[in-house]
């Protein structure tokens, strides 16, 4: 799918000093290291807003709220999700540029206090809002969010959003051919290169109607509305210098968009991010007497970290049963993230014409996503600490834990493919050890219900990769 | 306690043909709690053996194993059919309580009465091709009451002398001390095959099922052109002369004159008391294939398409949560399990192996040939293997199983945009199989719902609150128990359950006979919205001119004096879309030259469901085509409004199921009609039809399991040589597979059971739990 929009660059605004090329860099390292770090937001913004969106529900919110936070949910998945096309669009730059992939979310060159993972409120929709909407968009409530946002983040200096910034230097730099030369660009990668029709899952726009001219068909106000909860991902593969100039910005455009939050005409069909947090904002700022909360009351960047002098110590999960869970959420969040590396590395030697073993990686890449939101929605009913499990706690102070989205000790994923399945086969080892501690806890049905079918699912990965190893004509390197 | 009404269930029994002497043994299917995401378990349950000479039940047991054959002959499912009566308690005037009770020996000696039996069958196969009212064959025991086997014998006008085709029998059972309930038991044909008189030797018929006149109709069906004039969808589902299939060979379909030994019909009680008095009951049967898959379940099923006439369309809000979120757990369920026997590759129109797909047979073969279009992959071609798409599907149901509310309503094809051939339409789900209009399969707008009920409620649920929903009891007014009753004795293969419903045309009924006769005064088409025939008995001209015209849309009564665009409307069409040419992303109308309108009949279960809920026995406003059709590209015609383009008439909505009863109504459908549709013989549409119909009835990928590169490698069902885990692609001639004749001849022997998804051995099975006496009903 090629990109359609033009570049239009603001060469004004300009990175921190700390950002810029290094002297012992070379401008292809420096584009790479912008692309390395728009990659790590993207993945940052994609597990913010997929935390906000689990966050949402439980039976505290009155029943006549109840239809309106749904749809709230499924407008920060849709923005989740293509959070993810974006991610995978940088990496296809990326590979275009003959660099490899990169899932970093945390190594950030600036203390970024909105990437803190906290379920939605007042106040963190505030700053979604503020950090998707358009540098010089009027609309009445802007000062009044801006202000709600640095009451949220305690900071005084206005938060810009630095994916725009980081994005217009890397087309900065891009549309330069004398410090990007066209050796630097790999157009033989396209086939390497995530495609949409792969990675997305038919989450676009409804197919534009066209008149027997070929022109596009208008379409009705119900259809507008209704695509404020359709995801369009965008993953565009690129051969071109214009190609990837084109897939940076439409993926920097998508946040915020160019509709007019008033504007109640309806547009080609998609809803920005913006559009999308305003409205929320809106109906949430209607509806909100202080009465209810849409969102558990769960921690803020919660984490299995038992180091007493780490940050974020009053979001550790103490209580041990739901650590157990939490333990196992990171374990699944690694398995994906492990998959997603090797369908990257086997592109190259993979015919996308065949059904293949890269594409059936993929599809374990979301199969985990699904578990992740089971686990998710799990860890939100479930106690941070012992005293939030206890009945005489008052329910106005109990907190729950939450997903903690955890990075793996380990990014990296070997070289050799054989040791890369073992890589797997040991993840699905963690797996197994996870569930076999929470089975010795007091399960629900419903708990001991999934347990006993993710160790089931788990199991026939082991026998699929066993099969793989021994068609690879190898021995196991080492038992899990 | 007043006795008011008798009712007979189950009201739906399926009888399975065999030609083994003993009956299938009683089995059901249960989810295995330690391996969640493996085959059912095939669970042996009570057995009731009847004495062939006194005609009394004289034996329970459980059996050991389940043994699908005998000598190499399969064993028939023979149904029992138990007799209940509706007790009412009245206090004060006013029914106070209403039960159903078994009705026994007891009961009958207390209210003094006497019980007799009909049973009542046809075979319209072939006078739907044909239009020749002699071509049906009928049998009818009369009423009888004595205890004795009575053969089903059906006969035709058009059979030479002597001539009939054995349905089957049935036996009133002789009620006993221990077993003293009143139940009839239907055992089905052999399936066996019969043909025409001639003097050609044909080995498929032997001289003793040689009974079809030759001079008539039948025998060389197809042969004129001019003569076929009602074609079924598919088309030609009959034995040809070769070669077959009839695409192969320019389209020339010519019958055999063959017929089988499949039937569908009634059964009638009647308690004649003391008093004068009559009550009555009655039932549906039909005779099918066996069920050669019998532990796994399709995703859409008669079941599912009865309910939805029961219930609606709508899951009612009162429903409680856990018993909507088992049925939306079972649909996923269903869905891996049907996946499970396709193979994806072939069937999302990849070429396979370098061979074009065109040359096999898949949905996108079939769309690109309806729509004149270039054949397209339905997905990424690279991501189309069988053990990834089961596993993803095996994901989703884990997830749901955990509590996770769906996330995947908009991803699930709706009833309207079965004809949506853009690859958004198409990547919807179910993918890849056919529907009953012969597009794209959606579920019921129930199976819908209930997905979108789970979804909505489940994250303002809190997880402690779970509480497990009881059985659903049987009470004279719950349809859906009385749809679901197990009788003693019968398998679960005799149940709707075990139905598919996407019927195109189906395997135990084509249930889009049923919808024919929906509205007062006309018969539609059971494929489009074609007005086929007009009631005997209607003198009102404006009805009797309907006939040739097409039923575009109806609307209700109730809503008469709204603004056209106030009102509901409810569509028999559907446009074609399909991706623009130079914009992949945009649509455009699909359209042909045999159909210029691009429009698509839409199936009548989900057509009509709305009209159902709340309408039956009542009038509505059916807008039909002003001008009928100048040919057969004028048959799809497009609904205009300004200036309108149709007649609108107002015609009564009959009754579903007869009054009270879970029966389908004899005034939808007579005897022979449910099954008329079916192919003739049934045998030849196994080979005929591909998996995408019925994948988990009619499997294609078996014995499957993963190989060394990481996919899956398995077996054709129908290739000859099975555990070579080299896929034979069926491209209905290669000598690797079971052809035509070879399946006439020996379909016992090709149609290979499967449990556990692979080739079932006889012999005490590791897939079953039948442990010695142990009963399923002691679990």
């Amino acid at each position: 799918m090629a990109p359609k929009k033009k570049v239009a660059l603001d060469t004004e605004k300009r990175l921190p000093e700390h950002l810029n090329k290094r002297p012992e860099m070379t401008w292809h390292d420096q584009l790479i290291t912008l692309l390395h770090l728009g990659a790590a937001f993207e993945h940052a913004l994609m597990v913010q807003y997929l935390y906000a969106a689990y966050s949402l529900g439980g039976d505290q919110i009155p029943v006549k709220h109840r239809k309106m936070v749904k749809q709230w949910q499924e407008s920060f998945l849709a923005v989740a999700r293509e959070e993810m096309g974006h991610l995978l669009t940088v990496q296809n730059v990326l590979t275009f540029l003959g660099a490899g992939f990169s899932l970093a979310r945390d190594r950030f060159p600036w203390a970024i206090e909105w990437f803190d993972i906290e379920p939605l409120s007042f106040g963190s929709l505030a700053c979604y809002v503020n950090a998707e909407m358009p540098e010089l968009q009027k609309f009445r409530e802007r000062e009044e969010i801006e202000a709600l946002a640095k009451k949220h983040l305690r900071k005084d200096a206005k938060p810009v959003h630095p994916v725009a910034e980081v994005y217009r230097e890397i087309m900065t730099l891009l549309k330069d051919t004398e410090r990007i030369p066209e050796s630097a660009l790999h157009p033989e990668t396209y086939l390497s290169q995530a495609s949409w029709d792969e990675w997305g899952r038919g989450y676009k726009p409804d197919p534009r109607p066209l008149d027997p001219e070929g022109n596009l068909v208008k379409v009705s106000r119900e259809v507008d509305r209704a695509a404020q909860f359709d995801s369009h991902v965008l993953v565009f593969q690129v051969a071109t210098r214009t190609d990837a100039l084109a897939a940076i910005e439409a993926v920097s455009l998508q946040g915020e968009g160019t509709d007019l939050p008033d504007n109640d005409k309806p547009g080609g069909g998609e809803w920005s991010h913006f559009r999308r947090f305003i409205k929320i904002y809106r109906e949430f700022k209607r509806t909100n007497d202080g009465s209810w909360n849409p969102a558990a009351p769960a921690a803020t960047n919660p984490n299995t970290n038992p180091d007493s002098l780490a940050p974020d110590r009053e979001s550790y999960i103490s209580n041990e049963q739901t650590r157990n869970w939490a333990i196992l959420f990171n374990v699944r969040y690694r398995m994906l993230l492990t998959y997603l590396m090797h369908t990257y590395q086997l592109a190259p030697v993979t015919r996308p014409d065949l059904p293949n073993v890269r594409a059936m990686l993929m599809h374990r890449v979301f199969g985990e996503m699904y578990q992740l939101k089971t686990l998710s929605e799990k860890l939100f009913q479930m106690p941070l600490r012992d005293i939030d499990a206890k009945p005489e706690t008052p329910a106005g102070q109990r907190r729950t834990a939450g997903p903690p989205f955890e990075m793996p000790w380990n990014l990296r994923i070997p070289v050799n493919d054989v040791d890369c399945w073992c890589l797997h086969r040991d993840i699905l080892s963690a797996s197994r050890n996870a569930c076999d501690a929470i089975m010795k806890t007091h399960l629900t049905p419903h708990q001991k219900a999934y347990i006993t079918t993710l160790r089931s699912l788990d199991a026939q990965a082991e026998t699929w990769i066993e099969k793989i190893l021994a068609g690879m004509n190898s021995t196991a390197r080492y038992g899990a | 306690m007043t006795i008011t009404e008798l009712r007979i269930l189950p009201p739906f029994a399926i009888g399975r043909l065999g030609s083994a002497k003993e009956p299938l043994d009683n089995y059901t299917i249960k989810n295995n709690p330690d391996e969640p995401l493996g085959y059912r378990r095939i669970v042996c349950a009570e057995t009731l053996t009847v004495d062939e000479t006194t005609g009394e039940i004289v034996n329970k047991s459980v059996p050991h194993t389940i043994e699908f054959k005998s000598e190499g002959k399969i064993r028939p499912v023979a149904p029992f059919l138990e007799v209940f009566a509706v007790s009412k308690e009245i206090a004060k005037g006013k029914v106070v309580s209403e039960e159903l009770v078994p009705l026994d020996e007891d009961l009958l000696t207390k209210l003094g009465g006497r019980i007799e039996w009909r049973v009542s069958v046809a075979n319209r196969k072939v006078v739907r091709r044909t239009g020749d009212p002699d071509d049906a064959v009928t049998g009818d025991t009369g009423w009888f009451s004595d205890h004795d086997s009575h053969a089903l014998q059906g006969f035709s006008k058009n059979f030479v002398r002597g001539g009939s085709i054995h349905f089957g029998h049935v036996r009133f059972i002789r009620p006993n001390h221990v077993f003293g309930e009143v139940r009839l038991r239907f055992t089905p044909g052999q399936g066996l095959i019969y043909g025409p008189k001639t003097s050609k030797s044909d080995p498929a018929i032997p001289a003793e099922r040689a009974i079809y006149k030759a001079s008539k109709d039948w025998v060389g069906f197809g042969k004129d052109p001019d003569k076929v004039t009602n074609q079924t969808v598919p088309p030609s589902l009959y034995a040809i002369e070769p070669p077959a299939p009839s695409w192969l060979n320019n389209n020339i379909a010519v019958s055999r004159g063959y017929l089988d030994d499949a039937c569908d019909g009634f059964v009638e009680v009647r308690l004649t008391l003391e008093a004068g008095q009559t009550l009555a009951a009655t039932a549906r049967i039909c005779s099918a294939p066996p069920a050669v898959i019998p532990d796994s379940l399709f995703i859409r099923t008669l079941a599912d398409d009865l309910e939805q006439v029961i219930h609606g369309p709508k899951v009612s809000p009162s429903e409680p949560f856990e018993k909507t979120r088992n049925r939306a757990i079972d649909i996923v369920r269903r869905a891996y399990e049907t996946v499970r026997f396709m193979n994806v590759a072939v069937m999302n129109g990849n070429d396979i192996g370098g061979r074009p797909a065109l040359s096999l047979d898949s949905m996108p073969e079939e769309e690109a040939a309806d729509t004149e279009r270039a054949i397209r992959p339905v997905m990424a071609p690279g991501s189309v293997d069988t053990f990834g798409i089961m596993t993803l599907h095996e994901q989703v149901f884990a997830a749901l199983r955990g509590g996770a509310a769906p996330w995947f309503v908009k991803l699930l094809r709706r009833p309207d945009e079965v004809a949506d051939f853009t690859d958004r339409g198409r990547r919807k789900m179910p993918a890849l199989m056919c529907g009953a209009d012969n597009s794209y399969l959606a579920l019921t707008y129930r199976q819908i719902d209930t997905i979108r009920k789970v979804a909505e409620e489940a994250p303002f649920r809190n997880e402690s609150a779970h509480q497990e929903p009881g059985p659903d009891s049987l009470t004279a007014l719950n349809l859906t128990a009385q749809l679901h009753y197990e009788a003693r004795g019968n398998p679960i293969s005799s149940r709707p359950v075990t139905s598919v419903a996407n019927c195109c045309p189906g395997l135990e009924v084509d249930f889009r006979a049923v919808w024919r006769r929906m509205f007062t005064g006309i018969v539609l088409r059971e494929y489009d919205n074609l007005v086929m025939e007009i009631d005997p008995d209607v003198s009102d001209r404006k009805i009797k001119a309907l006939l040739g015209r097409q039923l575009l849309r109806v609307r209700l009564k109730e809503e008469e004096k709204l603004p056209l665009e106030k009102q509901q409307k409810f569509l028999m069409m559907t446009p074609i879309k399909g991706p623009a040419s130079s914009d992949p992303d945009g649509e455009i109308a699909l359209t042909t030259q045999f159909n210029p309108n691009g429009l698509a009949a839409v199936e009548w279960s989900n057509a009509l469901t709305h009209i159902l809920s709340g309408h039956q026995g009542k009038i509505v406003r059916c807008d039909f085509t002003r001008r009928l059709p100048e040919d057969q590209k004028d048959i799809r015609q497009p609904l205009i409004d300004d200036p309108p383009n149709f007649v609108t008439l107002e015609l009564e909505v009959r009754k579903f199921f007869d009054p009270d009863t879970a029966v389908i109504s004899k005034d939808l459908a007579s005897a022979g009609e449910l099954t008329q549709g079916l192919c003739s013989p049934w045998q030849n549409d196994y080979r005929e039809c591909s998996c995408y119909y019925w994948a988990s009835a009619r499997p294609d990928y078996v014995n499957v399991e993963p190989a060394g590169n990481g996919l899956s490698k398995g077996d054709n069902w129908f290739q000859k040589v099975h555990g070579t885990g080299v896929y034979v692609p069926d491209d209905y001639i290669d000598s690797r597979l079971v052809l035509y004749d070879e399946l006439f001849l020996e379909w016992e022997h090709w149609l290979r059971f499967q449990v556990g998804g692979k080739d079932y051995n006889e012999g005490p099975s590791q897939d079953s739990e039948c442990p010695p006496s142990q009963s399923a009903t002691d679990e």
